[in-house]
């Protein structure tokens, strides 16, 4: 494995495998669901972030969606990698093992659901390998798990492995051929709507999320991300690469980039109730402090409760928002450790 | 139009105006007394003039009357004075703080806070304009930013309204001690003016005028100073007005008296500006403290040899 150039992860549209070009690109990151529903109790972002954490979900699940046309040892059966997944690569497999060619795009449409809200990321190309484009391609975040509630969330951009694989029948586009996975392309590559393999319209048995009330999906931006995949562009994953066609813009972040947006809202939080609501909560004058000018004193008071009641939410609120960034960047970090954990116990199995 | 709520120009320091009130009473009791002194020496020619001229062997009621009419004078001229004197005593002197710690909240309390939400404000804006997130998610959190940018920005304006809200009375109950101060003053030194006139043959005149003199602050301290009416008053009122007009009362951002939170739930289409002005200083509030009655010494003349002749009733 190569070492990092850099730190910054990436998704990118048009993503049709892994390289070590490109170290350690992970999926998007569902910054909105971590940050926007930090006081939905039931929803994603949960202030804690604990549910927004990223759930596990086999490989072996979007893996699996390749096994029927492919034969690639690595993607192996569902549920049988012990690598972690999104909850996209569940959808992806769902997708794929309907016997959609292409594990790969099977793969897609994992990282258009398990997204949820920025599966427009979860580009992937034909030829995704099984298994890894599931990771790749996932990317759902952490407040996406929960949110969802789907118990095979995570964040599988961890799940990456800096391995230049052949997949042999793994490939989409090359049904029962051996796929030497390209490198990430530098801009997004819609993927190929030729569906390879079977003429025989798939059976997307798409997942059936059932979005707890206040769940945070961004379905309006997320055509397809439901997981229903599209037809014709390789098991679940056409949803997917219909966003790309959108032009959907990339997301670019990291956990670094989190937990230091999450330290600098943090600081604010600070700041202001340092600055503004313990100053102001101090205050408790009466109508004698106003002499003879007492009648000045309804409306100051008035305001002055006011003022009180704002600043405290205000302080409150920077510090959900940091918690909520702190969330996404803690779960994110602790899937992309376990991850390369399991990648790493994983290694075996991959082919040199 | 104003591109922030105003507030009252800051001094740079308010302090009880007490001393400078006491200064001035015991300036204008001085006067008082040098009025009562010159005036009793003057009155002692004219009483034995009015007992030359009206007394005989069986009577000297013409230098009785002579200089009980002088005594009325001069014991109006201190009722007057002790009125003034009491008055501020009992009624102003108790809020010789008022001005120093309202103000003293504004600038150590609103003024700060003021300060301390710019740099929150102004960082907020700069992570709203961050672009090295990009993407449909990073445009979700961003696009929440400007909701709390305006949310900051009519907090901002608010706690300038709530330093007005106490800045404002403050500077017009300082007004009010200058004004007395001011009063107190000239009077002082009107009526010490009137002790170191010639009076002629107006003997105690100079306490007359001394007591018409205070005579008017007296009118002028109950009936306009302490009751505020054409000084203070329509000038806090418009204060008040204007802190309980919809524009303090109503937020556009703060609605609800909540603060927005960053979620999807949250309008963040288009929101609206909090930075609008809210309040606007009263118009007159800089020339409250100017103001002090305009005195004059009356019409009174004294009293007069002639004022002794028999007949003529005892003041």
């Amino acid at each position: 494995m190569t070492e990092p150039r850099h730190e910054e992860r990436v998704q990118e549209s048009g993503v049709v495998g892994h390289s070590y070009d490109t170290d350690d690109r992970i999926g998007d990151l569902d910054i909105y669901e971590a940050l926007v529903n930090p006081h939905e109790e039931s929803g994603a972002g949960s202030k804690k972030g604990g549910a927004g954490g990223p759930m596990m979900m086999p490989m072996g699940g979007a893996g699996g969606s390749g096994s029927p046309s492919g034969s690639s040892p690595v993607t192996g059966a569902p549920g049988t990698s012990p690598l972690r997944g999104t909850s996209a690569a569940s959808a992806g497999g769902g997708a794929g093992s309907a016997g959609i060619g292409g594990a790969g795009v099977s793969g897609l449409g994992g990282a258009g659901f398990g997204s949820s809200g920025l599966a427009t990321e979860g580009l992937g190309g034909p030829g995704a390998i099984p298994g890894l484009a599931g990771g790749l391609g996932g990317g759902g975040s952490s407040s996406a798990g929960a949110s969802w509630g789907a118990p095979t969330f995570g964040t599988g951009a961890a799940g990456l492995s800096d391995i230049p694989v052949d997949v042999p029948g793994a490939g989409g586009t090359a049904a029962g051929g051996g796929i030497t996975v390209p490198t990430i392309p530098t801009t997004p590559t819609p993927p190929t709507s030729a569906a390879p393999g079977p003429t025989t319209p798939p059976v997307i048995t798409a997942p059936n999320p059932s979005p707890s009330p206040g769940a945070g999906i961004k379905a309006p931006t997320v055509p397809g991300g439901s997981g229903g995949g599209m037809p014709g562009s390789g098991g679940g994953g056409g949803a997917s690469a219909n966003t790309a066609d959108l032009g959907v813009k990339t997301v670019t972040a990291s956990p670094e980039m989190l937990h230091k947006e999450a330290q600098h809202w943090d600081d604010m939080a600070r700041d202001f109730e340092a600055g503004v609501t313990s100053p102001v909560g101090n205050q408790s004058p009466s109508s004698v402090d106003f002499g003879m000018m007492k009648d000045a004193f309804v409306p100051y008071d008035d305001l002055l409760n006011r003022i009180k009641k704002w600043s405290t939410e205000g302080g409150a609120e920077f510090s959900a928002i940091s918690d909520a960034l702190q969330a996404a960047s803690g779960g994110y970090a602790d899937t992309e450790a376990s991850n390369t954990a399991a990648a790493q116990h994983s290694g075996p199995n991959i082919p040199e | 139009m104003t591109t922030s709520t105003q507030t009252p120009a800051i001094s740079s320091a308010m302090q009880s105006l007490d001393p400078d009130a006491v200064r001035a009473l015991t300036s204008l009791k001085a006067a008082c007394k040098a009025c009562e002194d010159a005036d009793n020496e003057q009155a002692k020619k004219g009483a034995d003039q009015a007992s030359d001229r009206y007394d005989g062997a069986c009577q000297d009621d013409a230098k009785k009357r002579f200089l009980a009419q002088g005594k009325a004078i001069i014991d109006d001229m201190w009722a007057s004075f002790n009125a003034l004197q009491d008055g501020y005593q009992t009624s102003l002197r108790p809020h010789e703080n008022v001005g120093p710690r309202l103000h003293q909240i504004y600038t150590d309390t609103w003024v700060v806070v003021g300060q301390k939400i710019a740099p929150i404000l102004a960082d907020v804006r700069t992570r709203a304009a961050q672009d090295h997130w990009t993407g449909a998610g990073a445009d979700d959190y961003m696009k929440q930013l400007p909701v709390q940018v305006s949310a900051l920005d009519e907090l901002t304006q608010y706690v300038a309204v709530a330093g007005a809200g106490v800045e404002t009375p403050a500077q017009l109950q300082q007004a009010v001690f200058t004004s007395f101060v001011t009063m107190a003053g000239g009077a002082a030194q009107q009526v010490q003016g009137y002790a170191g006139t010639e009076t002629g043959d107006h003997y105690f005149q100079r306490c007359a005028w001394a007591a018409s003199t205070l005579s008017q602050c007296v009118d002028w301290f109950r009936g306009s100073l302490m009751s505020g009416s054409g000084t203070w008053q329509p000038v806090l009122d418009e204060h008040v007005q204007q802190m309980t007009s919809s524009s303090v009362t109503k937020a556009t951002v703060l609605t609800g008296d909540t603060w927005p939170k960053a979620t999807r739930n949250t309008d963040a289409t288009a929101p609206r500006s909090g930075a609008d002005p809210k309040y606007t200083a009263p118009a007159g509030l800089g020339t409250v403290g100017t103001d002090a009655p305009i005195t004059d010494r009356g019409s009174s003349d004294g009293v007069s040899v002639d004022d002794a002749a028999p007949g003529q009733p005892l003041a």
